[in-house]
């Protein structure tokens, strides 16, 4: 508070003013164990991590000034460079299929609402989403190998010569990766957008039908437009989860075949805890949040304007 | 820090109002932050001189009741817990406890460990040349003389644990105890070994691609691998120490001055490997493989060869004991020495941060007794005695096998080190690298230029 006592001009002004300026820090003070939890174990990390950039550390010992260093190496070494290309491709298999399947699929699923297998239908889709993506990658990659249910399956229906070891294929290791995100992220968006459907107004539908309009017009007037807010959160969160990957790319893959799946995340764990260079992670890490960031402001902007 | 809490003016927005006070505080801390260390570590001098490098210390710690914590990996849990009640069987009143990480986390998780206030006392760093420099690890010097170590164990068995002006070799002693050790060689599945015809230990790589050819052509797998972690790594760093010879490969790993990967012969090695790889070797989904996945394949009788170390046993053995042999990697030319690494399975390192640094010293100096040997013996490794037989034989239990492959290995001064302990880095570059090798991306000249590479530039940083 500032220790300078303002002029008053009423006491009962002043003492109203005073009342709402005790309610004010009252909910400062509510707030405050969870500012101070933010603050330890968010806020003053991001800030470390800031810090370390600008060293060449190893985690222990005595550290090193390296300027800009590290921001140059992320953009010039070959491996952190392609990872941030990489997290871009993954946005693919994150975002854009899961979106537009689960558009699909809620609109189906609205028409089936209520009845015995629209039930079965949504809890199969939410289903990954309660499975940790650890525990994904690890399924995945029994699904993946040589002898797994995806080569099995193609073999079956005499597609045997596409058969190959997904994640050990260096053209289609980052593809295959992608399609574990894609199946862990569709059932959110779903169950996402069909919450946003439920609020669609249903003579608006009506309206439409009398007007002529079938199912496809129907989606493309009444579903789409009135999703647009949910489908800016479905889009934000994949998003996030493409380009800050870790977990299902670390356990299926460890970033290999050679570099071929390398994310951001794994780099930035490989850099912090293999070689033991702390200042070269943080500054990935930096130049990651940022590009989260540049990439998701303009999107919020652009799903919230009506 | 209030003090530089500005909170604005009443009058404000909400949204301002809110903004404010985050920014103080934000500006507070970062301030905070920079000024209070001029770089991240420099404060954290990580164990005072006096605490790594004691000068009094006392031996007659026997009858002290003390619990020490040895830091060890799930893998070499059966075999480490062996160590410990060997231990306590011997000195009652100190107990050991283990406190077990995941194999692949170990290397990662124990720098921190050791800095940390709850360090182990007892544990095996890969990185020793990382743990001297920061002052994670006791110098052991005083040790040494108190008990007299370098008197009883062989010179080469405590070498490994010395550091001197960041060179492994000589020097104060960070790493000690007794004298046994992995043998790195080829395991074999005796009954498709029977079918190939292969009669007698392969004298030469030629020879040892004469049965893999043989193998092939009769659809069996000459070799089973795991390459997702990188593991053909170990068949690698054969060939390695088979073309360059273990001093030199040795001079590399320890930082010796001058000492460089990019050699030709090194780029044979490189070659050789990749020659197997096109001719088919290795199963194709080999990438994707990990190395509990492979142990799956050997003991399933999915290949003929399994190039490993002798550690497997202890996982294998529950399955598939009797029906596997193994004999060290053949010399690249007939009659030529013989070459593999090893480890000094008997040698611990104590933390700088330990508090009972006593009884560990004890503890080392159990292990250069024969009663540790025994259990690392009993474990699957190899502990040279004066009278082993040195000749390599498909006779014999593998357990046998592996004390005649390790004696012949150090009949021929062959023991060398993985290169990944050369450096983290170095760690981080080879599987991929040969990861890329597998699949055709890499041609070797240019594997063994990156991994030199990898390698300078850590020795530059360090």
């Amino acid at each position: 508070m500032p220790s300078t006592p303002r002029p008053t001009r009423k006491g009962a002004a002043a003492r109203g003013r005073n009342r709402l300026r005790a309610r004010r820090w009252a909910g400062w003070l509510f707030a405050l164990p969870a500012l101070a939890f933010y603050g330890v174990f968010n806020f003053y990390p991001v800030l470390l991590s800031i810090q370390y950039s600008f060293y060449d550390w190893d985690g222990i010992g005595a550290s090193t000034w390296v300027g800009l260093k590290n921001y140059t190496a992320v953009f010039t070494d070959s491996e952190q460079f392609s990872s941030l290309l990489h997290a871009f491709y993954l946005i693919l298999f994150f975002t854009v299929l899961p979106v537009t399947l689960a558009l699909i699929t809620a609109s189906v699923l609205r028409r089936i609402e209520g009845r015995f297998t629209g039930t079965v239908a949504r809890t199969l889709l939410f289903l990954p989403q309660i499975i940790p993506g650890a525990a994904a990658g690890v399924a995945w990659t029994w699904m993946y190998s040589d002898n797994g249910v995806v080569n099995q399956t193609l073999r079956a229906i005499g597609l045997g010569s596409l058969a190959r070891a997904w994640l050990a294929d260096f053209h289609w290791a980052l593809t295959a990766v992608g399609f574990i995100g894609t199946w862990l992220s569709t059932g959110l968006c779903t169950m996402l957008l069909l919450a946003g459907i439920g609020k669609i107004d249903n003579s608006l539908y009506e309206a439409a039908r009398i007007d002529g309009a079938g199912p496809i017009r129907q989606f493309f007037a009444v579903t789409l437009p009135g999703l647009r807010n949910e489908i800016g959160v479905c889009v934000t969160i994949t998003i996030i989860a493409a380009l800050a990957s870790f977990d299902v790319v670390y356990l299926a893959t460890r970033g290999g075949p050679g570099t071929q799946t390398m994310v951001p995340g794994v780099a930035v764990y490989n850099l912090a805890f293999s070689d033991s260079r702390l200042g070269a992670a943080s500054a990935l890490a930096v130049v990651l949040a940022l590009i989260v960031i540049a990439v998701v402001v303009p999107l919020q902007r652009l799903f919230r304007e009506k | 820090m209030p003090k530089q809490q500005h909170p604005t003016s009443p009058a404000r927005t909400v949204g301002r109002r809110l903004r404010a006070p985050l920014a103080a505080v934000a500006a507070a801390s970062a301030l905070a932050t920079l000024a209070a260390c001029s770089g991240p570590g420099s404060d954290s001098g990580s164990g005072s001189a006096a605490g790594a490098t004691p000068t009094a210390v006392n031996t007659a710690v026997a009858d002290t009741p003390a619990t020490l914590t040895l830091f060890s990996a799930a893998g070499l849990e059966t075999y480490e817990q062996g160590l410990a009640d060997a231990f306590t069987a011997k000195y009652p009143k100190i107990k050991v406890k283990l406190r077990v990480e995941a194999d692949n986390n170990y290397n990662t998780v124990l720098p921190r460990l050791l800095a940390s206030d709850s360090a182990p006392d007892i544990a095996a760093p890969s990185d020793l040349l990382g743990g001297v420099k920061d002052g994670l690890l006791t110098n052991l010097d005083a040790y040494d003389k108190a008990y007299g170590w370098s008197g009883k164990v062989p010179a080469s068995a405590l070498a490994p644990g010395r550091v001197s002006d960041g060179v492994i070799g000589s020097g104060s002693l960070y790493q000690a105890g007794g004298s046994a050790g992995p043998l790195v060689g080829v395991f074999y599945n005796k009954e498709l070994a029977s079918k190939v015809g292969m009669k007698t230990v392969p004298s030469s790589i030629s020879d040892l691609e004469a049965v893999m050819a043989k193998a092939k052509k009769s659809g069996i797998t000459p070799i089973v691998a795991s390459n997702q972690d990188g593991l053909i790594g170990h068949l690698y760093n054969l060939l390695l120490g088979d073309y360059m010879g273990a001093q030199k490969l040795s001079d590399f790993v320890n930082h010796k001055p001058g000492a460089t990967l990019d050699t030709p012969a090194a780029v044979q090695a490189t070659q050789t490997l990749q020659k197997w790889i096109k001719a088919g070797y290795f199963a194709s989904d080999v990438n994707a493989i990990n190395q509990e996945a492979s142990y799956g394949q050997f003991t399933g009788g999915k290949g003929l060869f399994f190039f490993q170390g002798s550690w497997i046993t202890q996982t294998i053995d529950k399955t598939f004991k009797g029906k596997y042999g193994v004999f060290p990697m053949p010399p690249a030319e007939k009659g030529g020495k013989y070459a593999g690494m090893t480890s000094n399975t008997l040698a611990y390192s104590i933390a700088a941060h330990s508090k009972n640094k006593d009884a560990a010293a004890l503890f080392l100096n159990f292990l250069t007794t024969p009663a540790a040997a025994k259990v690392a013996v009993a474990n699957g490794y190899a502990a040279v005695t004066s009278d082993s037989a040195k000749t390599p034989s498909l006779s014999g239990t593998a357990s046998e096998q592996i004390q005649t492959g390790y004696a012949a290995i150090a009949a021929d001064n062959g023991f060398d080190s993985w290169i990944q302990n050369a450096a983290p880095a170095v760690d981080t570059k080879l599987p991929q690298q040969l990861q890329l090798l597998v699949s055709g991306k890499v041609e070797p000249a240019v594997m063994v230029k990156t991994l030199q590479t990898a390698y300078a530039d850590a020795l530059k940083s360090s």
